[in-house]
């Protein structure tokens, strides 16, 4: 038997939760609301995107109804949540999605900085050009601001939840709960279970001591702390590259790298690989 | 009129050209700081007649992203 799909989860402000078969990107869309002054706790799944989008425009696509497609329009509090630790809220999404995985399927989702959800690669696949990972979920904010102060934020996940086989090409990319659990997935619960952890999570961000605690949950559960790195910016003359440790994340999300010589470097924008200890 | 980045960030897509005509609210670049993408939009109508920014750049709170003649 799996879960009806609901329209508001009981005892938390996601209390309008649309479903639609197919939309452009679930985050265009609750952006284009939030501009319209649509109100926080608004929901939008979709069982197939046509312009879905990760960070930078990078595609993001999956078959019907084999994915939970999810953004919630967010309006926090500008007394509570500065820009600068906005990005606790990806955080808290993270954390929440991570404990009901675990919840329902007993799988053991972790955090590559600085919003991808990935597991471990499997072992008897190492080859030199595994990345070490698979990539189960993404997730991507979207800010909207009036005199430097978040007037709306959206945030959007893809979650790979019964994709019943991984694509050739993806195979060293991605993987899916199922093929992680050995049986299907009941998806509504999933996302039910989702906003209840978030609710808790996104409240529990109002105050110092939350977003502390946001932070250590943060880093227990990351995949990149403690692993050696390279560090891939974009910049006019090329990609510059940045080898180190990754050896915190701060409270404003930054990764904290240590490089060769010792100096620590926070990122803020980049994207990372994780290396293996011998360097391959 | 002056539109001013209100945070340090990346410009990770520049949306329109300069000479442009843009309503209230279009999307002039998007910044990514801190695992987000901030739009950047037309705090008025008019003209894109300065368009101070490219992809990639790195920018900070104040620095002029463009310049739009109210039409």
């Amino acid at each position: 038997m799996t879960t009806d799909r609901f329209n508001a989860v009981e005892h938390t402000r996601f209390t309008d939760v649309k479903w639609v078969s197919q939309i452009g990107s679930t985050n265009t869309e609750l952006l284009s609301l939030a501009r319209k002054g649509g109100h926080e706790g608004n929901v939008l799944i979709a069982d197939m995107q046509t312009a879905g989008r990760g960070r930078r425009g990078r595609v993001w696509t999956a078959p019907p109804g084999t994915s939970l497609m999810m953004s919630i329009l967010l309006r926090p509090a500008p007394q509570t949540l500065q820009l600068a630790n906005a990005s606790l809220i990806t955080s808290a999404l993270a954390i929440s999605t991570i404990e009901a995985v675990q919840a329902l399927t007993g799988v053991e989702l972790r955090v590559k900085w600085p919003n991808d959800l990935v597991v471990d690669s499997p072992n008897e696949t190492e080859k030199d050009t595994d990345p070490g990972y698979r990539k189960v979920a993404g997730i991507l904010s979207e800010t909207l601001l009036t005199n430097a102060t978040i007037d709306a934020l959206v945030i959007g996940m893809g979650l790979n939840v019964n994709w019943g086989y991984v694509p050739s090409e993806l195979e060293q990319v991605a993987t899916s709960l199922d093929l992680l659990a050995n049986s299907n997935i009941d998806r509504n619960d999933l996302a039910y279970r989702i906003l209840r952890n978030f609710e808790l999570h996104y409240e529990e961000l109002s105050g110092e001591e939350g977003q502390a605690r946001t932070l250590q949950r943060l880093r227990k559960h990351s995949a990149t702390l403690g692993r050696r790195v390279v560090i891939l910016s974009e910049a006019k003359s090329g990609t510059e590259r940045l080898y180190g440790l990754a050896i915190d994340v701060d409270d404003s999300g930054r990764l904290i790298v240590q490089d060769d010589e010792g100096t620590a470097h926070a990122i803020s924008v980049a994207d990372i690989e994780h290396l293996r200890l011998d360097g391959r | 009129m002056e539109v001013q980045a209100e945070l340090t960030a990346t410009v990770w897509k520049v949306v329109v050209e300069q000479g442009a005509s843009v309503a209230e609210g279009d999307e002039l670049v998007i910044l990514e700081s801190m695992k987000m993408e901030i739009p950047v939009v037309a705090p008025t109508a008019g003209t894109v007649t300065e368009l101070k920014v490219g992809e990639e750049d790195r920018i900070n709170e104040g620095d002029v992203i463009a310049v739009i003649e109210p039409s």
